[in-house]
This record gives structure tokens, sequence and C-alpha cells, in this order.
């Protein structure tokens, strides 16, 4: 991933395997169609970050992702 | 008329209709067609895509009102396809790949290219649950960040 990253030119950003991807994508669009469905604030985002194992410093928002 | 003046109903069907379209078609619909459809004029329309892309519900092509995504889906040709339920879409990213089985609660089959080597990628989504095999998704760039350049993240 290195390697790959220096190809890229870009940074090492976080890496995530599919099972918790699935689990992410699962929680912010699961809910996406409902007609009352609204977008979660910061607070509520980092903690959806947290309850799927997403805690480092890279998924702290300082503004709703 | 105005976005305002109606309240949110209007964003909310708005929303729900552009959404509606993709599912349908796999394309957005424009103001023109938003509009006719919801019996509504094509200012107003305009006004609740300005609120929605503000509020990072939509994505406008730069400069005009053509709509770019509706998260997970995206409008243009990407190297994440997926198919489900007798239709196919684009998605904006890998992650966007997995969110639109996760948004229709369906089984899917995602056809990517490898961002390494470019070789094709094929996942499933079976009985919720993603069936892969060792890949990984890399985020390149901080949540915090990215909706300063939405389009490269």
């Amino acid at each position: 991933m290195d390697n790959w990253c220096t190809d890229q030119g870009i940074e090492r950003g976080a890496v995530v395997p599919l099972d918790q991807a699935w689990e992410l994508a699962r929680r912010w669009y699961g809910d996406r169609l409902r007609p009352d469905w609204r977008r979660p604030s910061a607070a509520e985002t980092e903690r959806l970050f947290a309850e799927v194992g997403l805690t480092r410093r890279f998924w702290r928002l300082e503004e709703p992702g | 008329m105005s976005v305002r003046a109606e309240g949110v109903d209007l964003l909310r069907l708005i929303r729900l209709y552009i959404y509606g379209q993709f599912l349908e078609h796999a394309r957005p619909p424009t103001v023109e067609q938003t509009a006719e459809a919801l019996h509504t004029t094509m200012p107003a329309v305009r006004a609740a895509f300005r609120v929605l892309a503000r509020g990072r519900v939509l994505v406008l092509e730069q400069g005009n009102y053509d709509i770019r995504m509706a998260m997970p889906f995206s409008a243009v040709e990407t190297p994440f396809e997926v198919r489900a339920i007798n239709q196919s879409w684009y998605a904006n990213c890998a992650w966007d790949a997995l969110g639109i089985p996760a948004m229709l609660s369906c089984d899917a089959r995602i056809v990517a290219s490898c961002g390494d080597c470019g070789d094709p990628i094929t996942l499933a989504v079976m009985d919720n649950e993603v069936v892969g095999h060792t890949e990984v998704i890399h985020f390149a760039v901080p949540a915090a960040r990215w909706w300063k350049n939405i389009v490269f993240t």
C-alpha cells in the first residue's frame, strides 16, 4: 500500500477492510431513501465512524463529512 | 415561488425524485424534468438544488445545475459499476459502490478496477454481507477534508 501511495503521489490515508467498509456503508446509506432522512451532524457522523471501529484521528470531523 | 415559501416538503420531494430517477434510469433528472414532474417552477427547482448542494446531499457540475452526484450515485461513468435488480449504476468511489446495495438492501455485483494494477475486481453483496477476497478500500482524504474537493475524494 505504501508503494502504491508513493506511485500515485498521494499520502497514505486509511486502509479499511471490505467488511468494515460494508458496515459503514450500511449505516451511512441504509436510511437514505427514507422521506424523513436528514444528513447526520458532525457529532453523529463521528459516533457512526466509532461504532464501526473507525476511531483514528483520520476519521475526526471538524465539520460534517 | 421559493424553497423557503414551500418549506421542507419541496426539498424532500425533490430529493426523493432525484433518487427515484437514478434508481429507474441510472441518471439524474434535469431541472426541467424535475419541475415538470413535481408541478413546480424551474427557479424553485434550481433554488432547491442549491440548498441540497449546500447541504451536501447533491453535487452539481460547476457553473450549471446538472447533477453530478446524488451520493452514492454518480451521473458520470466511473470505475465503480454496481449491478443489481436488473439495473446498473455508477458509484462515485469504491465505498459508494457498497453504498448502493446498502441503500437498496439488495444483493449486488460490483465491478471495479484495482487502483493498483488496473485489473478488474468483482465483488458481491449477498444476504447482507459483502463477499470479497482480501481487498481493502483506501480512503485517501481525511474525513474532515472530504468536502474540500468532493470529486477528488
